[in-house]
């Protein structure tokens, strides 16, 4: 059991279970990938780097592969911070372990036609609208004609 | 016209049976006819009772007695005593393998053609169509043909009924359209590409019984199921043709035409039919004054009249000027008269009075060119004074038409409000003449004369459209367009006629006589009417005949007073007489507003497009 509390707590940056708890860590009990990231995988990871988000990246070698390097969010705490769109694409390369080297060690420059990773919009007010959603700002002009502007004078 | 004959006497009458029920037709009938006479339906294509019979559809065999095979009853002559019969094993079965060949090429794209769900060919599938192909090979596919910015074209779906062939050559009268090879490979289309040179040219739209011919400017836009229909009178020409407005919501999508034998037929003109996107482009809907920056701003309704009575109450007598423009009604007209009347006027003048001889009918009311054009056809001589025409008929010198004892005289007004202003007396009084007015008010009119609007005038507009005589003015009044109010027009053979409200003035625009009952009311000389009824009654007091809707009435204005008749001779003008309406597609503040109109011009000026 102290195995499980100190895991919760150093997954999510505090000192004791307790503050754990009190500071969103009570979610393990009904969502069980943030159970599963911060207890199955926590003790004995070493934490590889962090990205420009805060997601923080472990790695244990001695594990089953394909389960030795993961991610924990940044907004772990939050079910919808859970976001793998918010993964820079050097990290992605390593977690996939496409590539070998630590990003966090290595400069990384980005191709000119990388767009900038602003993670999943889903259900905020930035999420994409198709052409004739109602959101859309000139859907909701209910006007049908185009008032005539008189010449200045 | 021919087509409406009186009813034959009954010696030129002969009786057949139609599914057992005997029916009397006029000699020359055919089956098709005698059927329709006894309320049979026979689906049909390529037959319309207005164009000539090609029979190439099949669609409407039917059984005839003693006959071996179905017959083709829109190409047989009825005959005396025939049986016809219609719903027999043998007609169906025949009708189906005709069906079933005409969709042999047919695609099965009716949830993305504009025809879906007023489809002649959608309709009589589900009377006469099989639920399933016995065709495995692949259907053809045809080049679409570019007819121009009025008719879009989707040849893969014609079956080659003809009738838009028919329609150009027999009622437009320009040969541009035809049909190329055969069986498999015939195409409709217009041999090279060139755009259908007519101004009816849309009204191949409405015969085409499938989706090869669909309007251009509204593709995509509705579904015929969405529109709520209001029968209505046109004004984009004098003529008046009726028409069918449809609108969904407060947006009009469509005009068609509505059957009227006495004016346009079943035809109107391709301005009639799209300047509808118009309506929705350079609106007047809010009050207008002009501010102390010299600029026009929004103002309220009770502001904008204070301020128009203040700059007309500055005018004395004779320098107070009305001016009724081409689309004016004649309910604002009264109105108009009658405010200035109250104001101790006696003198008004209108706008556009000009009686026409040197007269292009194509470009002022293409729908009774093409009535002319079959009088022309049928031996009638015609000739015309005035600049050279192409009317799509033979013109012959002018003194082989004049006879002696000859009373042919009739005028042809080039804008749907002109009719009714005269009938109304809205001509300058005596008085008028020579005075320099101060005020001025244009009621809708655009195209007023620069000398009747001076510099120094005060200069109240009321219209719907914004343009030359909205950014005149000082006060801008906003009314209603023709689709949005109850409005009395008189067309150019004296037939008063009533358009009618599909849809609402936009915005804080208001029916044109309220308007003016309201402005009345702030200058202290209310107007005695407060109902459209009590406006009409008016009316009726003024010009009696305007309130009998529909009917003939012989124009007012042009007796022998009126003309001149008997009086000194005039000098013959120096200039040759030629039409005013030098640009059909674009007449008055709607039609210069549309965007589809605007594509016709340029479209005009380059009709074989790469040329």
């Amino acid at each position: 059991m102290s195995g499980v509390t100190k895991a919760l707590a150093q997954g999510l940056g505090k000192q004791t279970w307790r503050e754990a708890v009190s500071n969103g860590g009570w979610k393990v009990l009904i969502d069980g990938n943030l159970g599963s990231t911060l207890v199955e995988h926590q003790p004995g990871a070493t934490l590889v780097g962090t990205d420009k988000h805060g997601n923080r990246y472990f790695e244990k070698m001695d594990t089953q592969v394909g389960r030795n390097r993961w991610v924990v969010y940044a907004k772990a705490s939050d079910y919808r911070g859970q976001d793998p769109a918010n993964v820079p694409a050097e990290w992605h390369g390593w977690l996939h372990a496409s590539v070998d080297v630590n990003p966090a060690n290595h400069d990384f420059t980005a191709p000119i036609y990388a767009s900038n990773i602003v993670g999943n919009s889903t259900t905020t007010v930035s999420r994409y609208q198709p052409k004739g959603s109602w959101f859309k700002e000139h859907k909701r002009n209910w006007l049908k004609y185009q008032t005539w502007t008189p010449p200045k004078a | 016209m021919a087509a409406q004959a009186a009813p034959a006497p009954a010696d030129d009458l002969i009786e057949v049976t139609v599914d057992g029920k005997p029916v009397k037709v006029p000699k020359g009938s055919n089956v098709l006819q005698a059927c329709d006479a006894a309320g049979v339906d026979v689906p049909r294509f390529c037959y319309h009772q207005r164009l000539s019979i090609a029979g190439n559809c099949r669609m409407c065999l039917v059984e005839v007695e003693k006959s071996p095979k179905p017959v083709a009853s829109c190409a047989m002559p009825a005959g005396p005593g025939m049986n016809i019969k219609t719903s027999t094993p043998l007609v169906k079965k025949a009708r189906e393998g005709v069906m079933e060949f005409l969709l042999i090429n047919h695609p099965l794209d009716c949830p993305i053609c504009d025809q879906g769900g007023e489809c002649d060919l959608q309709d009589q599938a589900m009377a006469f169509g099989s639920d399933r192909s016995r065709f495995t090979e692949v259907k053809r596919a045809v080049v679409d043909k570019n007819l121009g910015p009025l008719v879009k074209t989707v040849m893969t779906r014609c079956i080659h009924c003809t009738r838009c062939v028919r329609f150009a050559k027999e009622v437009a009268g320009v040969e541009d359209l035809g049909m190329t090879g055969r069986g498999r490979d015939s195409e409709i289309g217009t041999y090279v590409e060139r755009m259908l040179t007519s101004e009816l040219s849309a009204n191949v739209i409405d015969l085409c019984p499938v989706g090869a011919l669909t309007a251009k400017p509204s593709a995509f836009t509705f579904r015929n199921w969405e529109l709520a229909s209001t029968e209505s009178v046109d004004v984009s020409d004098a003529l008046g043709s009726a028409i069918r407005v449809d609108a969904r919501g407060p947006e009009v999508f469509r005009v068609t035409p509505r059957l009227n034998d006495a004016i346009n037929q079943e035809w109107i003109s391709d301005k009639a039919r799209f300047q509808v996107d118009a309506l929705r482009l350079q609106r007047l809907s809010q009050p207008l004054v002009r501010g102390a920056g010299g600029g026009l701003e929004p103002a309220t309704w009770p502001r904008a009249l204070a301020a128009a009575a203040e700059g007309l109450a500055r005018a004395r007598g004779h320098e107070l000027r009305g001016v009724a423009g081409r689309l004016a009604d004649v309910e604002s007209v009264v109105a108009l008269k009658d405010l200035l009347n109250r104001l101790g006027l006696a003198g008004v003048d209108g706008a556009d009075s000009v009686l026409l001889v040197g007269t292009d009918p194509r470009a002022e009311a293409p729908v009774l060119n093409a009535r002319l054009r079959a009088l022309a056809l049928a031996g009638v001589p015609f000739a015309s004074i005035g600049a050279p025409l192409d009317l799509t008929f033979p013109l012959l010198a002018a003194g082989d038409v004049v006879r002696e004892g000859w009373n042919g005289f009739a005028v042809l007004a080039d804008a749907a409000g002109t009719v009714g202003a005269l009938d109304l007396g809205f001509v300058p009084g005596a008085g008028a003449r020579g005075v320099a007015p101060r005020a001025v008010y244009l009621l809708g009119a655009d195209d007023y004369e620069e000398g009747d609007v001076p510099a120094d005038a005060f200069v109240v507009y009321q219209g719907h459209h914004g343009e030359r005589g909205a950014a005149r003015a000082d006060v801008v009044l906003p009314g209603a367009a023709y689709t949005e109010k109850f409005g009395t027009y008189v067309n150019a053979e004296g037939r008063a006629q009533s358009t009618k409200a599909a849809v609402g003035p936009p915005g804080a625009a208001r029916d044109d006589w309220k308007v003016l009952r309201a402005l009345s009311e702030v200058m202290g000389a209310p107007l005695p009417y407060d109902t459209l009824a009590g406006v009409r009654a008016r009316l009726a007091e003024v010009a009696p005949h305007l309130a009998r809707r529909g009917a003939l009435e012989p124009p007012l204005w042009l007796g022998a007073d009126a003309l001149g008749v008997g009086g000194a001779a005039g000098k013959p003008a120096a200039d040759p007489l030629a039409t005013r309406v030098t640009n059909f597609y674009q007449t008055d503040a709607i039609s210069r507003a549309s965007k589809t109109m605007a594509r016709c011009v340029r479209a005009r000026q380059n009709p074989v497009p790469g040329l």
